[in-house]
This record gives C-alpha cells, sequence and structure tokens, in this order.
C-alpha cells in the first residue's frame, strides 16, 4: 500500500471534522515521509497499521478530547463501511445470543451465535450470504428450515431448493415438492 | 489492551507529552518514540491517539506548533511542538493532582493490605 492509498483511506474511514481531517493529513504524509528517509523499506503498514484501524484510533480519541458532540453513532459508521461487529454479553450454550459480524470492504465475516446475521452465519437462527442454522435464511441457506437463493434442508423454501420438503422455482425433495419445477428423489 | 489500562492512561500520556515538550521541542513521532523508551516499554501510544491528543492541547494553547528543518531531513521541513508558557504551568497543576490521586490511592492500598 502507497502513501496516497493509505492516507486516502485513513481519511476516507475517520469520522471528525473537515479541518481535523487536513491536519491528520498533514502530520501523516510527514511522518509516512519520514519513514522512507529513514528506511527505504519503511512498510506503511507494519509501521501505522491498518487504516482503518487508525482511522478509529483517531476518532475515538478525538470525540475523548474534544467532547462527544456530533459524534457519529455506530449505525451510520457501519454503513459507510458495511463493516460492523456486535456480540451479545450474555452466551447460552457455550455461544453468544447476538452476534453480527460483516466484513463490508475488508472482507468476509464469520457470525456465530444463537441469532447470528453475517456474510457467513451459522447458529440456530442465522441470517447471511451463507447461513446454516435450525432455521436459516440467506443467499446460501443451509438448514433445519432453510429460505434463500439456494436452499438445503428438511424444509427448504427459495429458488432452488433441495430437502425432504422443498418449495421453490426448482424444488428437488424427498417426499414432496412443491413449485415451477418439480421431482421427487 | 485492558480498558483499566485505557482509562488510566488517558490523562497520564497529556502529562508525558507536556512533560517531554518542556524538555525540547518535538515532533510527533519522536514523541511517540520517547514514551515508549523513557517509560521502559510500560507507556505506549500509537500516532492515531497522540495526534488529536496534539491538536486538543495546541488548540487549548497549551502547546504550539512550527514547521522547521533539523539536521536529519535534508532541507525537508518538519512539524515541531513547543510548550507555552500556559503549557508549563498546566503541566505543574497537572503534576501535582497526579501525585495527590496517587498518593491517596497507594495509602488505600497499602492500609487494606495491612488489614488483610
Amino acid at each position: 500500500m502507497n502513501k496516497k492509498t493509505y492516507i486516502d483511506e485513513v481519511l476516507k474511514e475517520v469520522s471528525i471534522p473537515k479541518e481535523m481531517k487536513k491536519r491528520v493529513k498533514e502530520d501523516l504524509i510527514q511522518r509516512i515521509d519520514q519513514g522512507f528517509e529513514e528506511d527505504p523499506f519503511f512498510n506503511i503498514l507494519d509501521a501505522l497499521g491498518h487504516p482503518k484501524e487508525f482511522a478509529d484510533d483517531i476518532t475515538d480519541t478525538y470525540y475523548q478530547e474534544y467532547g462527544q458532540e456530533g459524534k457519529p453513532n455506530i449505525v451510520s459508521s457501519a454503513i459507510k463501511s458495511g463493516a460492523y461487529e456486535y456480540k451479545s454479553k450474555k452466551n447460552l450454550f457455550g455461544l453468544p445470543l447476538i452476534h453480527i459480524n460483516t466484513g463490508g470492504k475488508y472482507g468476509i465475516k464469520h457470525a456465530k451465535g444463537i441469532f447470528a446475521i453475517g456474510d457467513l452465519a451459522s447458529g440456530v437462527v442465522s441470517l447471511g450470504g451463507i447461513s446454516l442454522g435450525l432455521f436459516s435464511f440467506g443467499g446460501i441457506s443451509l438448514g433445519g428450515i432453510a429460505i434463500g437463493g439456494v436452499a438445503i434442508g428438511g424444509l427448504a423454501i427459495g429458488g432452488l431448493t433441495l430437502g425432504l420438503y422443498a418449495i421453490g422455482g426448482a424444488a428437488f425433495a424427498v417426499f414432496e415438492a412443491f413449485g415451477g419445477f418439480t421431482k421427487i428423489l | 489492551m485492558r480498558n483499566t489500562t485505557k482509562q488510566f492512561k488517558k490523562g497520564v500520556l497529556e502529562l508525558a507529552i507536556l512533560k517531554l515538550l518542556i524538555e525540547s521541542d518535538q515532533y510527533g513521532y519522536a514523541i511517540v518514540k520517547m514514551i515508549h523508551e523513557r517509560s521502559m516499554g510500560k507507556l505506549t501510544i500509537k500516532e492515531g491517539t497522540l495526534y488529536p491528543i496534539l491538536y486538543r492541547l495546541e488548540d487549548n494553547n497549551l502547546i504550539e506548533s512550527y514547521w522547521s528543518e533539523s539536521s536529519d531531513t535534508r532541507g525537508k521541513q518538519r512539524k515541531y511542538y513547543r510548550i507555552t508558557k500556559q503549557g508549563r504551568q498546566k503541566f505543574k497543576d497537572m503534576y501535582q493532582d497526579f501525585l495527590q490521586v496517587f498518593d491517596g490511592i497507594r495509602l488505600i492500598v497499602k492500609e487494606a493490605n495491612e488489614n488483610e
């Protein structure tokens, strides 16, 4: 990651007033230039960390120092990057009661909880791009009751479904199948 | 980092920064390194944490920044921070407060240990 990309990423992620961003930019340019002066193989990520982490540090400290007024709420920050994680303190059977985990532009994240929502989600009730659960909802969904684009389960409902009972555009079932195209296996 | 460590560090870092700037003018990264070295690794600060503290100290007129060349910057300007008169006074007040709190806690813990 080069200097420009790093600084652009930090400034995109940081949630502070414009005039503060200018100061951060100025200091980051100086810091990175200095790093390369000291070491031609200076690695920005090793020295300063991931731009998102750097931006979060700046944002957190800024609102500690200047007061909480204008602090962006967690939801708007999450919407901005698409990355969000929440894990409830309450556990059940060794799993968090609620786990929400989305990587957004930082990649695919796995949510694992009684109620799980994520890029990949597994739990009793799960909702995700790919989800696995007793009650499972997702793009690709596997579960006792599975609802999704592609659904596989005891009862599978969706576009392409495979189950003991299946309802779908194309439904393949062991016992009963309902839909546009149906086949009993 | 433990949450308590974070809470303790908040005020202490400001104290450390002001003290270093009383000794000599510094630029951001030098402050990061000095805090780590002078505390023998017991205190560390990331630059993402340092910058907003410096900005707030500057906005409160406790420190001020200026651009200057240094011998190792090959003609490039570098932003330095220096402490103001108000900053020096602030450090004295803060340090007194810190010692008072520190002594108070030490006595409480000592008494509690003796009673155990």
